[in-house]
Parts: C-alpha cells; structure tokens; sequence
C-alpha cells in the first residue's frame, strides 16, 4: 500500500508548484515582453526625435507612425507626431494629432499651445465660444466624467450610511448627500458637452470646398480650410454632411478629413 | 352600488385612455407602414430620343417614401448634372402616396444608343434599384429649327400634334436685358400659358435649349395667376431664373418644357344611331380620355453676348459683373502686434456671385494676410450677398488702421469698371517691449512650456530653441524626450473597465440604501411589524427555555415559560401589555373549552398546589401551546 501512496503524493506536489509557479511564469514572461516593447518604443521613439532635430521631418513622422501602428499611442508620441507635420507645413494633420494629444493630456501646457499656434499661423480662428462652452472648456471631458462619478459615488455611500443609521450627525450626511447630488448633476452635463467634441474630425486635405449636395458637380457652397474642425453628421456615398466650427454646413468627401478619436491601433 | 360605479368609471377611464393612445399610435404608425410596404423606385427619361447638342431630362421618382438618398446616374458617354428635387403627395380613394422625384440633365458626348444603368437609392438603410433606362442620341441638329412660338408633341406617351398643342398653351421668356456681357448673369421671367379647363401636368423643370446658354437659377414652384393675352384669359404660370452667357456673339434664346394634358378621344360612330354612351354626360363619367405628352417651346429670344472690354480694366478685376455695395468691419481693434484681426468684408448687391472673390488689402506692407473664405446668401434674381472671413496679422509696432480693402467689378449697365475702396480702420494696438512679433511669441510658448517641463525636458527645450531658426516650426515649444504609457487607442473613460466596474459599485450602494429606506418606511407607518417579529423573537426563546426544562425535568421553569409564552402572544393580539395577561383575561376572552384557557388554567392550579404533573401531560401541554399560539399569529 505504501508504494501507491508515494507516487500519487509526488504527483500532487508536482501538481500543486505547477498550479502556483504557471500563473507567475506567465505573469513573468508577459511583464518581460510588455517591457521589451517599452524599451523598444523608447529607442524608435528617440531615433524619431533626433530626426526631427536634424530637420528631416517626414522621416520623423514616418518612425513615430511607425510606433503607433505596432504599440500604440501616448500623448507625447501624438504630441511629437503633431510637431512634426506642423514642422512639415502639414497644417491637417498636425492639428488632428494635437487633438488627439488633447484628449489624452487635457492640461498640457505644450499641446494646447502649440495647438493654438499652428490654428494660429494657418489663419483658422474661431467665433467666440459661449459661457458654458468656456466654463466646460476649463477641463476635459474624461476629467468632468470622473468628477461626476466620484461624487455620485459619494453620494450612494453616504446614502448608504444614512440609511443603516450608523453613528451620529445625520444632518450633516443629509448635507453632504445633498452637496454629492448637486455636484454630480452640475458636472455630468459639463463631460458630456466635453465628448461631444470627442466627435469631430478635422479637415486634412488643403483647398476642400464644401458642397451644397452630395455630388462631385454639386454647387460650393463655401472653401474649408485645412486643420479645421468639422462636425459629421449624415452620410450619402462618398459625401458627409458636415458643420463647421464656424457654423456653415455643406457635403465634404469623406477622404477630406479625419475623426479626431477613431485612433484605434492601425 | 356607488362604490362600484366608481370603480368602473375609474376603470373605464383608465381603458379608455390606453384605447385611445393605442388608436393614436395606430393612426399614426399604419400608413407608415403601408407606405413604407409600397416603395418603388423608377427611372424615367424625357426625351427617350434627343439630339446630341440637346439635353435630356432624367427622373427618379421613388414613390412610397418622403425622403431617399440617390446615388448619380451612371452611363458611359452620357453626363449627368443633379438638378434638385421635388415632392408630391396624393390622396386617391382614401390611399395617400408619396412620392418624391429627383432631376437630372442629361447630356451625350456623341449620338448613338445609350443604356442609363440602375440608379441605386437609399431609403432608411435599404437599397432599392431602377430598372435601367435605354435612350438614342441623334447627331446635332440646328436649335433653331425647333424653336418659334409653338408646342412640339412629346416622343413618348401618345402624341399630339403640333396645331393642337399650340391651343392648350406656350411658353414666353423675357430676360432682363437683350444685351449681355459673357460671365454676366441676367435675370429673367419665364411664363408659361395654359388656355382655362385644361387638365395639364408638368413633367418637368423648364429648360434651357442649346449650349449657347447656362441656366444658373430658377424657381423651384411657379407662381400661379389668371392673365389675359391679345383678349384671351390663360392661366399663367410664373418662374424667375437667371442665365449666363457661355460665349460672345449673337445667338437665340429658347427655353422648352414638357408636359401632360388630358385629351379627350373621339368615339366611333354607332352605324346603327346614336348609342347612350356617345352621350358627353356618359362619356365624362366613363373617363373616355386619354394622356398626351408635349413640349412648350418658347419663342426665339435674340440675345447679344458681348465680351469684357480690356480697356481700363483693374488689376484686381476678378470677373465680377454687375452692381455690388462694399461693407467692412474688423475685430478686435485693440490688441497687439501679432494678434490676429478678423475682417469681415460682405458685397451685397445684383450679380454674377459665383465668380466674385474677396476684396484685397490695398497696401499690404507690414501686414501677415490669410486666404479668405467666404459664403454666398442668395436673395433670388441674382441678388445676393457673399460674406467673406480673412485673417490679418499686424507685424510690426506703429501700425494705426487697417488698410483699405478694394474690389473691382464690371458694371454693365454703366458699361465701365467700378473700383469700390472701404475706408481704414483705426486699430489701436497696444506697445509692447519686444519689437519682433516672432520673439515676443516665442517668449510666450515658452512661458507656457517651461511650467509642464522638468529639467530634463529644459535641456530638449534647449535643443528645440536651437532648432528653432531652421525649420517652418521654429515657435513651438520642443519635443517631449520621453514617449510616456502606450496605449492601445484613445478611450473615453466611460468605455473603460473600472469606471463602469465603479459606477456599478455605486449603483449598488444606492440600491441597497433605498431598499433599507423603503424598509424603515414601512416599519414607521405599521409598528405591529417589529411588534410582533419581537414577540416571534420571545416565543422561541420560550419554547427552547421549556424544552430545556422538559429534558432536566425541572417543572417550575417549564411553568414559568410556558406561561410567559401565552402571555406574549396573546398580549400581542389582543393590544396588552404580556405581564399584564392574566387568567381573567383568557377566560373573559376565550371560550370555556378553548385549548389555551385549559393549559393555561392546568398550569396555574398545579403552580399554587405544588402539584408535578407527569412528563406526558408536560409535553402534551407543549406541544398544544405551540399548536394554539401560531393559530392566534
């Protein structure tokens, strides 16, 4: 009987470190590769970067295109990018990565300066905004959503505590319930202003003129400068209807210009 | 009775409002659903046949829908050119159809047959298809040979001839002027005559015949008013258009249309007398008509095209023709060197809009100037105003106004170049201490950069600033030196899994609050609740205290629990205080033989005579409490 048991007991604690040291192995093996992709993006990063400083722009904005369809983007690489096609008077492009920058890092001083330099020098100016425009304006949209989400978070915790009548000072909970609640309907309307902006694209192509109906020989209904933003709306064919920052509206082929946030990893 | 008059009103009322909203949706829903059953889409061209220096007009029609996305027409040799749109909705026999129809002109490279392909169309996400339309191009024939004050039978349907067509009705345009210059666009009326109780329909837009001519606008619904001409009433319909010249020279101006008028046929001869249905009562009643196509043609216009003179004409002349007004306004007057200025500059007047651009600056010296983009509002007979944007940036110090704008147009009326001139604006920018607009902009992006940078990314700012002379970015603040956490794309953070895992958490927490406020609610509006789970409560704590005492046996424990047991819960129903029940209580309120009255009575009597009772009869008496006091729960 004891030479049954011994096989079987080697078996369960090969079994046992098998089920403890895989999960870690992997865990290992995945952080080894994640960080090998990290270096790996750091040096093309830094290559494309000394391509920018020696003057060769198009080369930079194909090495930092390169990084973002094989890791993904960041703020700084999108930045970078955005520099390099404004360096390279690509006007379209430089504004859309700016943009896309924008989301990611809504209180950086360099993308939103540059930003506004490039929209700047490119001559595209903008009506001024409305009072809630201004005030949404002061922070992103993810930023206001996560206000918003911890005070209603607040809020159903101290509602909670409330309810299960737990300790004393309930007028003071009843307060800072009341204060979580208002919190949360104030910034709720500010995130979602905020995203939608997160639905505009930006005109590319330089000399895109707006159409009065979807078609090629279709009336202009007015020119468009490249970088700027434009809101889609219906589609017919090849054509969008569009709205400008400005408030015009017309039909725009779709190749003229790009969604802002439809970054998916290329 | 009055109680349930209530209730079946309240009822009533009740179904009835729900019939009602269901009747609401149904009369609204029900021919949505039968037009949209019906769609159909057809293709039709009129003229099957035309000549190569003519135009046809393509149709398609999708009836059983109010709005449909088409795509162009396709056919090798042939050009479309969309023209607009037009809607008709009709009420036969109770049925109510839509239909809406969208104009091209076609025009053909070269005679010889041609096949239109199917026209997809787009209607709520669904494709549906034309039939493909076959169609002969004639070599090009001399325009004036079809022209005159007179109606041509249409190619398709069954035609009518031309002496009877010029009684039904014709067409009269009258341009503004005879005399134009090439690029000019002139205004016109186009009426079009139909003698009283005709039954016509008009299957097209009317159109211009002969390339000599560019229809720029026209009305999409005449206007309709009764007319007399040499004497005779006519019912007239009225357009106003404008049309541009191609090329100088002499050349006649004719427009046509076609239509549809209801005839009615002549019936053979009854050899054997007169029938009851050659009667005109019967033979009106009995639709003894039939449908005719023709086409209006207007009389020959001649028109003289001259060319611009080169005399005298301005540099800056960019082709507008007409009369134009000049407004300008620039804003903000009262920033700095750098800053940029917005001029708003809008031309109002009567012209050829399409072909005017922006006014320019006079004298550009110092100045940093934007292309200008700029939008048309017509007001119809070629009135218009177009409104342009431009961006001016001052470059240097000193500088007092905006220059004056200018814009040079041809007056044809006046038969001369007019230059128009806006005065300068006063500006009054402010003095600051960098006199390079360059310098002081990069003072500012740097201001800006160097409160989010580490001294590392100083060193890259460094290296920007070096940089800075030898390419178009030189103002920007640096690079970032560190590429930072990749991320797949760009997601707002509701998509992410936390924020919804957190908001789920929340969610919950408010669930559970509102599910213990409803509780608490409930237990201060009916205090017998908690009442009586308070005595459940007691009772069990007896009745594990009796059976304990049952075990050891121990009789005066048994008693005492037993008898607080029928306390509690009989003081629970019957609104007393437990301690205060006592044997008068049960025997005034319980009937003689009742269970609880006999064990209640048993155990007070064995109490004051220190009898034991048997270990049977104990638990006999328990098991009849717990029996007797759950019915009385």
């Amino acid at each position: 009987m004891k030479r049954n048991i011994l096989p079987s007991m080697l078996l369960r604690v090969l079994l046992r470190i098998v089920q403890v040291a895989l999960p870690a192995i992997i865990l290992g093996l995945s952080t080894l590769v994640i960080a090998g992709e990290q270096e790996n993006a750091a040096a093309l990063f830094e290559q494309a970067n000394i391509s920018f400083t020696q003057g060769e722009f198009e080369q930079a904005i194909a090495q930092y295109s390169n990084i973002i369809s094989k890791q993904g983007v960041s703020a700084s690489l999108l930045y970078n990018l955005a520099n390099s096609y404004a360096a390279a008077g690509e006007v379209g492009q430089a504004v859309l990565n700016y943009e896309r920058a924008r989301h990611l890092a809504p209180g950086d001083a360099d993308i939103q300066g540059n930003l506004e330099q490039v929209r700047k020098d490119a001559g595209l100016y903008r009506d001024d905004q409305a009072l809630h425009r201004r005030l949404a304006g002061l922070l992103g949209a993810d930023q206001w959503l996560l206000i918003a989400g911890c005070a209603f978070l607040f809020f159903s915790l101290s509602a909670l505590l409330a309810s299960l009548r737990t300790g004393k000072g309930g007028n003071g909970k009843s307060w800072l319930m009341t204060g979580a609640l208002i919190l949360c309907l104030l910034t709720l309307p500010l995130a979602f202003l905020r995203y939608q902006d997160w639905k505009v694209g930006v005109v590319l192509a330089e000399d895109t003129h707006l159409l009065i109906s979807p078609f090629a020989d279709a009336t202009l209904a007015g020119d468009i400068k490249a970088g700027r933003l434009v809101r889609p709306g219906k589609e017919h064919g090849y054509y969008v209807l569009v709205e400008t920052e400005n408030g015009k509206t017309g039909w725009l082929a779709k190749e003229s210009f790009a969604l802002v946030v439809e970054l998916v990893k290329e | 009775m009055r109680g349930m008059m209530t209730l079946f009103s309240l009822y009533s009322r009740r179904y009835m409002r729900n019939w009602l909203v269901v009747a609401l949706l149904c009369a609204v829903f029900f021919p949505a659903i039968a037009l949209a059953a019906e769609i159909q889409v057809e293709a039709t061209l009129q003229p099957g046949k035309f000549s190569k220096d003519q135009a046809a007009r393509f149709i398609v029609t999708v009836i059983g829908a109010r709005s449909a996305e088409p795509d162009m027409p396709v056919a090798q040799g042939l050009h479309f050119t969309y023209q607009g749109q037009s809607s008709q909705t009709s009420w036969v026999n109770g049925n109510i159809t839509s239909s809406i129809s969208y104009n091209f002109l076609v025009q053909a490279d070269k005679a010889g047959d041609f096949t239109i392909a199917p026209v997809k169309v787009s209607i709520d996400g669904k494709t549906y298809t034309s039939k493909p339309v076959q169609c002969t191009v004639l070599p090009a024939q001399n325009s004036g040979q079809a022209g005159g004050n007179s109606s041509r039978s249409g190619t398709t349907g069954v035609p009518l001839g031309a002496d009877e067509s010029k009684k039904i009705g014709f067409l009269r345009i009258m341009p503004e002027t005879e005399r134009m210059y090439s690029g000019q666009v002139v205004p016109f009326t186009l009426k079009a005559y139909f003698t009283p109780g005709r039954r016509v329909t008009l299957k097209s837009t009317p159109r211009l015949s002969g390339e000599n001519f560019l229809l720029q606008s026209l009305d999409e619904e005449p206007q309709q008013q009764q007319e007399q001409v040499n004497g005779t009433v006519y019912t007239a319909l009225t357009w106003q258009g404008t049309l541009a010249a191609v090329k100088e020279g002499s050349f006649p101006l004719i427009m046509e249309m076609d239509a549809e008028v209801l005839v009615r046929s002549r019936s053979r001869r009854d050899p054997f007398g007169s029938s009851l249905l050659d009667d005109p009562f019967f033979s009106g009643i009995l639709g003894n008509y039939s449908r005719r196509d023709i086409t209006l043609i207007s009389k020959e216009q001649e028109m003289t095209v001259l060319d611009l003179p080169t005399e005298n004409q301005p540099d800056n002349f960019s082709g507008a023709i007409g009369t134009f007004s000049l407004a300008v306004a620039a804003s903000p007057l009262d920033g700095k060197a750098g800053d940029p200025i917005t001029v708003k500059m809008q031309l109002e007047g009567k012209g050829n809009f399409a072909l005017v651009q922006a006014p320019d600056l006079k004298e550009k010296a110092g100045w940093k100037v934007y292309p200008a983009s700029g939008t048309v509002q017509d007001l119809g007979a070629g009135k218009g105003i177009k409104t342009f944007e431009q961006a001016l940036i001052p470059k240097q110090q000193g500088i007092t106004a905006v220059p004056s704008m200018r814009f040079s147009y041809f007056d044809p009326q006046a038969e001369e170049y007019v230059t128009l001139s806006s005065d300068p604006i006063p500006l009054s920018l402010e003095t600051a201490p960098d006199q390079s607009v360059g310098q002081s902009t990069l003072q500012t992006e740097k201001k800006q950069a160097s409160a989010a940078l580490s001294d590392q990314q100083k060193d890259t700012q460094a290296i920007g600033g070096q940089i800075a002379g030898t390419h178009p970015g030189q103002h920007l603040a640096p690079l970032h030196p560190d590429v930072g956490k990749l991320i797949p794309a760009i997601q707002p953070l509701y998509q992410k899994l936390w924020f919804q895992l957190l908001m789920v958490f929340a969610l919950f927490c408010l669930l559970i609050a509102l599910v213990l406020y409803l509780k608490q609610q409930r237990l201060a509006r009916d205090p017998s609740i908690l009442r009586r789970k308070k005595v459940q409560e007691h009772l069990a704590l007896h009745y594990e205290e009796m059976n304990r005492a049952l075990a050891i046996p121990d009789q005066e424990t048994f008693h005492q629990h037993c008898r607080a047991a029928i306390q509690q819960r009989t003081g629970e129903a019957w609104g007393l205080a437990p301690e205060a029940v006592t044997l008068a209580d049960l025997e005034q309120r319980l009937p003689a033989e009742a269970p609880l009255r006999v064990v209640f009575t048993r155990l007070e009597q064995s109490g004051y005579a220190g009898e034991q009772l048997p270990q049977a009869e104990l638990e006999e008496i328990l098991q009849t409490t717990k029996n007797e006091l759950d019915k009385l729960a």
